[in-house]
């Protein structure tokens, strides 16, 4: 490092010239970080998912079937990820919508 | 398209770009004769100056796009392109402090056209992610947005060409009639000017693939039940 640092022309700015590079490095190493950190977590929440969609789906308990009944089964609505449980008070005691996919918009 | 194709590559020229351009900058490029190796921070400072600059721009023109086709995907560029900007336009500041300082004996010259004019510039960016994020519908956000992006982009080009037009000279003129660069000097600075745009470029595309991955496992998790 000394050896480095005596390869530098002295008495002409090499400190502010230092200082300028290292201010540019360090604030793309910091956004590089920050990077990371968040595709950490997005890593996190696809192996949750995968998680959960390598289990059964959770159905609340169905009334026993009578001899001639034909219909749809009702979708369970599930919790999102990382989401608490919704209460029953909180749907207002009705029953949720069951959820169509449809494609996400590009939002930020 | 995959999300993130061709990242590996973008990003090897990246550090390739970065790497030639800084052997230029301190073996290659002369030392020049009045500022001295304090003038290599012009290699850093003016092209990170002339990328953020023209990130705003573009920001500008794809929220034009978005506007014309009601594409989010143009919003979400516009966003990216105008937050990269907003960054490097940060670094641009503070490389530019520490110039002044070595150059001028100040760490910000108020009487300097080219200085306040980009952080009038820097600071009327600032407001766009507050405005942003202050919307709570997703249509209403892009489309407000898209607006402010093409605004606050066509006064870029506006400002500068009102610093160009301006009486003082202190801050050098690169680009130009007046620039008289050796050809070393051009070839470095030219060759920092494409390592900075691909560099730009580059954390342009980490950001939208990060941003289009997690909007994809919302839409997946979604698809599956767990809203």
């Amino acid at each position: 490092m000394n050896s480095l640092a005596a390869t530098l022309p002295q008495g002409t700015g090499s400190g502010y010239v230092a200082a300028a590079y290292i201010v540019f490095f360090a604030i793309v190493l910091i956004y590089v970080a920050i990077m990371a950190i968040r595709l950490s977590r997005v890593e996190r929440d696809v192996r949750e998912l995968h998680a959960r969609a390598g289990q059964p789906p959770q159905q609340p308990p169905q009334p026993a079937a009578r001899p001639g009944d034909v219909g749809e089964p009702q979708l369970a609505e599930q919790p999102q990820l990382g989401a608490r449980p919704r209460r029953q008070d909180e749907t207002h005691g009705q029953t949720p919508e069951p959820h169509t996919p449809v494609r996400e918009r590009e939002t930020v | 398209m995959p999300i993130g194709r061709g990242l590996r590559t973008l990003s090897i020229s990246t550090v390739a770009a970065m790497g030639v351009a800084l052997g230029l900058v301190f073996f290659y490029a002369p030392i020049e004769a009045e500022e001295g190796f304090l003038q290599k921070i012009f290699y850093l400072h003016v092209p990170l100056a002339i990328v953020s600059l023209c990130g705003f721009v573009l920001g500008g023109l794809m929220a034009i796009a978005h506007l014309r086709t009601r594409d989010q995907r143009w919003d979400l560029r516009s966003y990216v392109t105008i937050h990269m900007s907003l960054i490097l336009g940060v670094v641009v500041l503070l490389t530019g402090a520490i110039w002044a300082r070595g150059s001028w004996g100040h760490w910000w010259v108020w009487s300097e056209p080219t200085l306040v004019s980009f952080l009038i510039v820097m600071l009327l960016y600032a407001t766009y992610q507050p405005l942003r994020f202050a919307i709570e519908d997703p249509e209403r956000q892009a489309r407000y947005a898209s607006v402010f992006a093409i605004t606050a982009g066509a006064f870029v080009p506006m400002n500068f060409l009102a610093v160009r037009l301006s009486s003082s000279y202190l801050h050098p003129r690169v680009l130009g009639s007046s620039s008289n660069l050796p050809p070393p000097m051009a070839l470095t600075f030219g060759v920092s000017l494409g390592a900075m745009a691909l560099l730009f470029a580059t954390l342009c595309s980490y950001e939208l693939a990060a941003k289009r991955t997690r909007i994809l496992l919302k839409s997946s998790s979604r698809i599956l039940g767990y809203r």
